[in-house]
C-alpha cells in the first residue's frame, strides 16, 4: 500500500514495464544496457521499498525472498549484482550488529545503482569497476590488451577460499617483492570440481601480471611464468607496513579511489598476537592494533608464542584472516585451502 | 547499541518520516544533500557512504602498551621433521587417527616435540588416553598456549591424585571388606550342596539356579581364597572342578574372579580350561567370551604363548581374530611373525579361514610390531593389487604410513 503518494515496489514494477523493451533490431551491447538498466530499476525500487517497510520484518522472510529479486537481475544479465543480492539473505539474524550490517551493504548497492546511473560521469578506471560490479566480465584477452602490465618477483602469500552455495572461489594472494604490489588471483569452480591449479603459498616466482583495469587494481592475472621456482618457501623477509596506521593509511586511499573494495591484503612486519579477555589481535611497535578473526587466531598465537612475527593476512575492514606468518625466519603457510597444485 | 540511522531503517518510513536522533555528522550531511532523491534513497546513500568511512577507518581497538602475559620460553626438544608434520597433521583431522597414539609415543621416545604450527590442532585431542600422549610433546610453547586459553587448562592441571587400593578395587567393581566375608560364606554353603540361602530366581535361561548363584558369588572372592582354603593351586582346583557337575559355573565364577583380581596365575590356568572344556557343557559362546576376556588381562608374553596355537590346526574355542584384537598393541614379534606367515598361506589357499584373517587385517594393521614392518611391506606389499581384496591395500597402505614414522621419527 502506498503511503503519501509515494511509489510502491509493485506499482514501480507495472510502470517499468511501460519502458521500451529491447528489440531483435537493438546492437547487442546496447540490449544489455537497457535490460540492465530495466534490472536495476526494479532493484531500486525493491530496496526503497525495503526501507520503506523497515528492516524488522526481514527475519521472517525465507531465501526465496531474496532469491527472487537475484533471479530478476539475473534475467537482467546483472550477474554479480544478483550474486550480492542473494547474498542479502544470510546477513538477516545471526548476528548481534546485522541491522547495521544489512543497512550497511544495502547502502552500497544503493551507491552501486546509482554510480551506475551516472556512469559517464565517472572516470574511466571507475567506470570499469563498476560495469565488473555489476556483471560486465572482461575475457583474458581483454584483461591483457588494457590492463596494467608489471613484472616482478612475485611470492604467493596465502590463499582463501568462500563459497556462495553455487559458485565457489579460490583467492591467491601475491606480493611483488620489488613493487610491493598486491595482486589477487582469482579461480572460480563450481560444485565438487577442483579449481584450476595455482602457484603454490609460500613459493615464489619471477613473472609479468596483468591488473584488470580498476581505479584501485587488485585482481589480475598471470600471463608469464618463469618455470623455475625460485625458492620454496620464500627465504626472505615480505615487504610490508612496519606501522598498523601506515597499512590502514593506504587501505583508506584504496576505498577513496574504488569504495566498493571489500578485502585487501595485509603484509604486516613485527606484530605481535595477543589474545586478551578473549579477544585475538596483533600489536605493533607502537600499540595500534587490528582484530584477528577468532576462528584462525590460535595458529598465529602458536607460531609467534608472544614474540614478533611478519604476518600476510585478508583484511576484510573488520578482521585479518592469517594466511602466512614468518616466525624466526622461517615461513608458514597458515590458510587452510592452501593446495599444493604445481 | 544501534545508531540513529540503522534505528530509523529497522521501523521503516511508513512507519516514522523522520529521524529520531542525530544521526551521526557524516550520515546527516549526506541524508541533507542530494534532496532531489526519494527519502529511502538518501537514507540508503546514507548508510553506504558511513559504510565506506568505517571501513576505511576499521573498528581500531584501544591502544595496547604492552601484554601481561610473558612470552613463550625457549624449546628444549627440537620439532619433528616437516614430513612427519604433514603426517600427524592429518591424523590429527582424523585421517588414518587410529595411528596417533603411536606416532605421539615415537615422538616422545625419539624426544622430538610437535612443530608450533600443530599445537592448536594437538590440543583439542578429546580423549584421555590421546591427552596423555600428547602432553610431553607439546613443548614450551603449548603449555604457553594452555595457559592463555581455559580450554586447554588441561595441560597443566596436572593429573589426579593417587587413589588407594581400597578405591581403585571399589572402582573396579570389587565388593567391599563386609559384602566379601558374606559372599564367602555363602559360596562355601553352597559348594557343600547346603540349601541356597537366597531363593531369588536366576535372570538367565538355561542355567540352574544353583549354578547361576555360585558362579555370582564365586565371582566377588579372590581366587586366593580357594588356593589356601584347599591348599592347593589352581591347576589342582580347575582340574577337580572340571570333574563336577558345576564345572561351568565354577569355571565362570572363577575367571571373573581372576580378572577381577587381576590374579594372573588362574587366569593362565582358567585360559587351558576353557580352551579344554566339552561343548556339551560350555556353550561355545560363553567360553569364547571368557577367554577373550582372559587375553585382555594376561600379561603380554603369557597372552603371546596363549595365542601362538590358534595359527595352527589346534582345537580352539575363541575366534582368531577376536583372539588378536584382544592382544595388546603392538603385538609381541613372534605373534608378528606367525600372522604374517598365515597370512601368506591363507592367501594362496583362500581357505575358509581366509575370512577370519581378512577380518583382523584392520586391527593388524596398527598391532603389527614395528620390528615386522619392513618385512612385511617387502613380502606382502607387492600382492596389495586393485585386483586383491580392498582390505589388502588399506593394510599396506597402514603399514607403510607406520613404517615412515618409524623410519623418520628419529632423535
Amino acid at each position: 500500500m502506498a503511503s503519501k503518494g509515494r511509489l510502491t515496489y509493485r506499482d514501480a514494477v507495472e510502470r517499468t514495464a511501460q519502458v521500451p523493451r529491447p528489440t531483435s533490431q537493438t546492437p547487442r551491447p546496447q540490449k544489455r544496457i537497457v535490460r540492465v538498466t530495466h534490472g536495476i530499476d526494479g532493484l531500486d525500487l525493491w530496496l526503497r521499498d525495503l526501507i520503506r517497510q523497515g528492516l524488522a520484518g526481514l527475519e521472517q522472510k525465507p531465501q526465496a525472498f531474496w532469491e527472487a529479486q537475484a533471479a530478476q537481475l539475473v534475467d537482467a544479465q546483472a550477474p554479480a549484482l544478483a550474486s550480492r543480492v542473494r547474498q542479502l539473505g544470510h546477513r538477516v539474524g545471526g548476528h548481534p550488529d546485522w541491522p547495521a550490517r544489512l543497512l550497511r551493504e544495502l547502502g552500497s548497492i544503493a551507491m552501486l545503482t546509482r554510480a551506475f546511473r551516472r556512469i559517464d560521469a565517472l572516470p574511466a578506471l571507475l567506470q570499469s569497476d563498476v560495469r565488473q560490479l555489476i556483471g560486465w566480465s572482461l575475457t583474458q584477452d581483454e584483461v591483457l590488451a588494457s590492463g596494467d602490465s608489471v613484472q616482478d618477483t612475485w611470492t604467493v602469500v596465502g590463499q582463501s577460499a568462500s563459497d556462495d552455495g553455487r559458485v565457489r572461489v579460490q583467492r591467491t594472494w601475491l606480493l611483488g617483492v620489488h613493487t610491493e604490489r598486491v595482486a589477487l588471483v582469482l579461480a572460480f569452480a563450481a560444485g565438487d570440481d577442483a579449481f584450476s591449479p595455482m602457484p603454490t603459498a609460500g613459493t615464489a616466482f619471477d613473472g609479468e601480471l596483468v591488473y584488470w583495469p580498476s581505479a584501485s587494481p587488485q585482481r589480475a592475472l598471470i600471463r608469464t611464468r618463469a618455470h623455475a621456482r625460485i625458492a620454496r618457501p620464500w627465504p626472505e623477509r615480505l615487504p610490508g607496513c612496519d606501522r598498523i596506521d601506515a597499512f590502514h593509511a593506504s587501505f583508506t586511499e584504496m576505498l577513496a579511489r574504488q569504495p566498493w573494495m571489500d578485502r585487501t591484503l595485509a603484509s604486516l612486519r613485527d606484530v605481535t598476537p595477543v589474545h586478551r579477555d578473549g579477544a585475538c589481535f596483533v600489536r605493533d611497535a607502537h600499540g595500534d592494533t587490528l582484530p584477528i578473526a577468532s576462528a584462525h587466531a590460535w595458529p598465529l598465537l602458536a607460531l609467534s608464542g608472544g614474540a614478533p612475527i611478519d604476518l600476510g593476512a585478508e583484511w576484510d575492514g573488520e578482521t585479518l584472516t592469517p594466511l602466512a606468518a614468518t616466525s624466526a625466519g622461517e615461513y608458514h603457510v597458515l590458510s587452510a585451502t592452501a593446495n599444493g597444485a604445481t | 547499541m544501534t545508531d540513529p540511522l540503522t534505528q530509523w531503517a529497522l521501523v521503516g518510513t511508513e512507519r516514522q518520516d523522520h529521524i529520531a536522533s542525530p544521526p551521526e555528522p557524516l550520515a546527516q550531511s549526506a541524508l541533507a544533500k542530494l534532496t532531489d532523491l526519494p527519502l529511502e534513497q538518501r537514507m540508503l546513500l546514507a548508510a553506504g557512504v558511513c559504510g565506506v568511512a568505517s571501513t576505511a577507518a576499521g573498528r581500531p581497538l584501544p591502544k595496547s602498551d604492552g601484554d601481561s602475559s610473558p612470552p613463550s620460553a625457549n624449546e628444549t626438544r627440537p620439532a619433528c621433521s616437516a614430513k612427519v608434520a604433514r603426517r600427524l597433521e592429518d591424523m590429527l583431522r582424523g585421517h588414518h587417527k587410529e595411528l596417533l597414539l603411536e606416532a605421539l609415543t615415537l615422538l616422545d621416545g625419539a624426544g622430538l616435540r610437535l612443530p608450533h604450527v600443530l599445537l592448536p590442532l594437538a590440543l583439542g585431542v578429546r580423549t584421555p588416553a590421546h591427552r596423555r600422549a600428547v602432553r610431553p610433546v607439546l613443548g614450551e610453547r603449548g603449555a604457553w598456549l594452555a595457559r592463555i586459553n581455559p580450554a586447554w587448562a588441561w595441560v597443566t592441571a596436572g593429573d589426579a591424585p593417587p587413589r588407594d587400593a581400597k578405591d581403585r578395587a571399589r572402582e573396579n567393581g570389587a565388593p567391599g571388606p563386609d559384602a566379601l566375608a558374606r559372599a564367602i560364606a555363602l559360596a562355601e554353603g553352597v559348594l557343600h550342596f547346603e540349601p541356597p540361602v537366597l531363593t531369588v530366581h536366576p535372570p538367565l535361561r538355561g542355567v540352574g539356579a544353583r549354578s547361576f548363584w555360585l558362579s555370582q558369588l564365586l565371582s566377588d572372592i579372590p581366587p586366593s581364597h580357594w588356593t589356601s582354603r584347599f591348599s592347593a593351586g589352581p591347576e589342582v582346583l580347575v582340574r577337580a572342578a572340571e570333574k563336577t557337575e558345576w564345572a561351568a559355573a565354577l569355571g565362570e565364577g572363577w575367571t571373573k574372579a581372576a580378572l577381577l583380581h587381576q590374579d594372573a596365575t588362574w587366569l593362565a590356568e582358567l585360559w587351558d580350561f576353557w580352551q579344554r572344556c566339552d561343548e556339551k557343557v560350555v556353550s561355545p559362546a560363553v567360553a569364547n567370551a571368557m577367554l577373550v576376556q582372559i587375553l585382555q588381562r594376561l600379561p603380554a608374553a603369557e597372552a603371546a604363548r596363549c595365542v601362538e596355537p590358534l595359527f595352527g590346526d589346534a582345537k580352539t574355542h575363541i575366534d582368531l581374530s577376536m583372539a588378536l584384537c584382544a592382544l595388546g598393541t603392538p603385538w609381541p614379534e613372534s605373534i608378528s611373525v606367525r600372522y604374517i606367515e598365515a597370512l601368506h598361506r591363507e592367501l594362496r589357499a583362500m581357505s575358509p579361514r581366509w575370512r577370519a584373517i581378512l577380518t583382523s587385517l584392520r586391527d593388524a594393521a596398527t598391532a603389527l610390531s614395528p620390528a615386522e614392518l619392513a618385512p612385511a611391506l617387502a613380502s606382502l606389499g607387492p600382492l596389495a593389487t586393485d585386483a586383491g581384496p580392498r582390505a589388502l591395500v588399506e593394510f599396506i597402505e597402514v603399514l607403510r604410513i607406520r613404517h615412515e614414522l618409524v623410519q623418520e621419527i628419529r632423535p
